[in-house]
């Protein structure tokens, strides 16, 4: 049974780079530069696991979390010290970051 | 010649010593014999006098008063008390108070003369002061009960009682209420004890209106020093009092005028150092105002902080001696202590051409000069002050913008030990990596610019494109965060010399006024192209707002005006923007035929481009 990972980000090296890493057989990367984009996916296929960046052009990360199925989980991936958050995420880590993190996360969720 | 009896004797000294004139007067119109006192009195010599009609000396108005007299005389009446005037040797006339008495049968006119010369002209000046009083003043006679005995044409006329009515009555008939019972109280008391008494007193005329007089009250004495009754003489001051009301009311206006202006006024006159002050004068400075004594120069002078006193000396020193005028802005310490920014003005005044007044105000400009103040050392420490408003907003954001290519670099350097064998990603990691240093350090040179203190007024040559994308750069935290996008349009490379904190100042202030202005709107963009115009090159920025409206647009660079909420803007943004544009011969303007908010910057082109 695969894991269906999202992950927002503008930054698209970033995406390239998490959806390299974190990408295979078992665990299933779909990177996305456009909020609206996403939060139309997670309304067709909500992912086992949401790693959100928080600033974003338009909107931040927040927002995007409140858009979404509650039931789905969250992780609020920032460069950004301070930030106000309406939704409540399962994590937050901070950019830049160790992909052993992610890596644990995801296979807490899978 | 029979020798005199003693008798006769001794009634010949009488005759001759005697200071009343004594004659025998014939009906022919001749002294028959006078006594030596006709010569002293008139200065003729006895024979003069003799020898010619004593009509001759009579003053010219008498004669006939006197032909009058000498006939009834003749006719056996006995004169009394008639006078007539006689001409002296030097051409004066004297006036003679008669009584004689006739010797019908032998037809002469025994008679005496006494000189009452003095006595006449003394009467004549009490009778000049009673008719002028009476002409021109109200008189009445009172009797010791206060009763109205006598009064003159005056009086009836200003209270509008005829003689009957008043005649008889107490003076209360025309009192008007105005006064207390101790005013009349203490009148009757001053007259009673024999005193004259004089004061201001409102009285009432038949028809109902008031009146003023000023009167003056005196007591007549009898013969005995007793007080028999009095005499009050007065003067109509209604028209006076009502001039001195409108006055009054005229002067109070002004009072409250120079109060809501905070301008006092002062004279000092020249020869005593004496001061006067308005009322204003005395609550600007603070000092208590003293009835019994004016303030004096010194005191004056003294009214200013230590670093001000020579200047307001010397100013007031100059206009004494030479007559120069002088309109300064000074500290004044005020008696209570205080320091308050004052304006002081002075002028000489001139009296037959020597200065003997200097005269002035003063106004409180406490609260303007302290707001003026204030906008220099604003506009002082504006650049800091906005450098570091730039830097709390590139701070917020420069974690992220930091943050996320050394994320790149990160997860770069973490994934190529999975390429060794691939060089194609390899080489992309290699270029992701290098291109998130880049950024890195682009982030780091724009936060140089904080660390360099703007050192005032260099002047350099600036590519007007290179600050305009440092300031964009600079506010890319801001307009990203309100998802506004700014585009730049510039075609070629614009020099202008300036200093460039100071330029790049003036854009990142409008940068952030547009962002500000349609954060709000459904639209959000920001347009800024730069292109030549004429001698100029034109820096212009348009945001997708509607335009700025004309009465708001008159007052748009003026200090401390905002539209923005208190607390939201200080209002100087514009005006320092201004300032520092004017020091740049660039001009600042809105433009009011767009149908957008648009502002155009002209700056000089620079002559010298390399």
């Amino acid at each position: 049974m695969s894991t269906t990972v999202y992950y927002l980000d503008d930054e698209a090296a970033l995406c390239d780079i998490f959806a390299e890493f974190f990408g295979s057989d078992l665990i299933h990367v779909t990177t996305f530069l456009d909020a609206d984009k996403a939060i139309e996916a997670c309304r067709l296929t909500p992912p086992d696991l949401f790693f959100i960046d928080f600033r974003l052009p338009n909107t931040t990360g927040d927002q995007v979390a409140l858009a979404l199925d509650r039931s789905i989980p969250k992780i609020l991936l920032t460069g950004d010290f301070s930030f106000k958050l309406e939704c409540k995420f399962d994590q937050i880590i901070s950019k830049p970051f160790q992909f052993d993190e992610i890596q644990d996360l995801i296979n807490r969720y899978s | 010649m029979p020798t005199l009896s003693q008798e006769d004797a001794n009634l010949k000294i009488l005759f001759d010593m005697s200071v009343d004139m004594l004659c025998i007067a014939g009906i022919d119109g001749y002294f028959k014999k006078i006594n030596p006192s006709f010569s002293r009195t008139l200065g003729y010599a006895e024979e003069e006098i003799l020898s010619k009609p004593f009509y001759d000396f009579i003053h010219i108005d008498d004669i006939e008063a006197t032909q009058l007299e000498m006939g009834k005389s003749i006719n056996g009446e006995v004169i009394n008390q008639f006078e007539n005037r006689y001409r002296c040797k030097n051409g004066q006339y004297k006036s003679f108070s008669w009584s004689a008495q006739a010797d019908v049968d032998r037809k002469l006119v025994y008679a005496i003369a006494r000189d009452v010369t003095e006595e006449r002209e003394a009467k004549n000046v009490l009778i000049q002061i009673q008719n002028a009083l009476n002409s021109e003043s109200i008189v009445a006679y009172t009797d010791r009960a206060g009763r109205i005995t006598e009064v003159n044409d005056n009086f009836c006329q200003i209270s509008g009682y005829s003689r009957e009515e008043l005649i008889g009555q107490n003076h209360r008939l025309v009192s008007s209420g105005n006064h207390s019972e101790d005013f009349f109280r203490d009148m009757w008391k001053t007259i009673s004890s024999g005193k004259t008494w004089s004061g201001m007193i409102e009285n009432r005329r038949k028809s109902g209106d008031h009146y003023f007089v000023q009167s003056i009250i005196t007591p007549i004495f009898d013969i005995q020093g007793k007080i028999q009754n009095y005499l009050a003489v007065r003067f109509d001051t209604t028209e006076h009092v009502k001039n001195e009301v409108e006055l009054d009311k005229t002067l109070s206006i002004l009072r409250e005028t120079s109060a809501i202006a905070k301008v006092g006024g002062w004279e000092l006159e020249v020869a005593t150092g004496e001061l006067t002050w308005t009322n204003e004068t005395f609550k600007i400075l603070e000092v208590k105002q003293r009835h019994y004594q004016s303030p004096i120069l010194p005191e004056g002078l003294d009214l200013f902080v230590e670093a001000h006193k020579p200047i307001i000396e010397k100013a007031v020193q100059r206009a004494i001696e030479f007559g120069e005028p002088y309109n300064l802005e000074l500290k004044a310490l005020t008696a209570e202590g205080n320091i308050l920014w004052i304006n002081t003005t002075g002028k000489p005044n001139y009296e037959n051409g020597k200065i003997v007044s200097l005269s002035g105000t003063i106004q409180d400009i406490d609260a303007r000069k302290k707001a003026e103040l204030k906008y220099a050392l604003e506009r002082q420490k504006s650049i800091q002050n906005s450098k570091l408003a730039a830097l709390g907003e590139l701070a917020a954001g420069i974690a992220h913008e930091i943050n996320n290519p050394l994320a790149i670099i990160h997860g770069s350097v973490q994934l190529m030990p999975r390429y060794l064998e691939d060089s194609e990603k390899l080489i992309k990691k290699i270029d992701d990596i290098n291109n998130s240093s880049k950024r890195i350090s682009h982030i780091v040179k724009s936060l140089q610019k904080f660390s360099r203190t703007s050192d005032g007024k260099q002047f350099s040559l600036h590519c007007l494109k290179d600050i305009v994308d440092e300031a964009v750069t600079l506010t890319g935290n801001k307009s990203k965060r309100h998802s506004t996008s700014i585009s730049v349009d510039c075609n070629a490379e614009m020099i202008i010399i300036c200093n460039e904190i100071e330029i790049e100042q003036v854009i990142i202030n409008l940068i952030n006024n547009a962002i500000d202005a349609i954060k709000h709107l459904p639209e959000r963009w920001i347009s800024i192209d730069i292109f030549e115009k004429n001698t100029c090159v034109v820096f212009k920025i348009t945001d997708s707002g509607s335009g700025i409206p004309e009465e708001v647009s008159d007052k748009l660079f003026d200090p401390f005006f905002t539209t923005k909420n208190v607390g939201d803007g200080t209002g100087l943004g514009l005006s320092i923007a201004k300032g520092i544009l004017d020091e740049h011969n660039a001009t600042i303007a809105v433009e009011q035929n767009s149908p957008h908010t648009c502002f155009t910057i002209e700056f000089q082109k620079s002559e010298n481009v390399n």
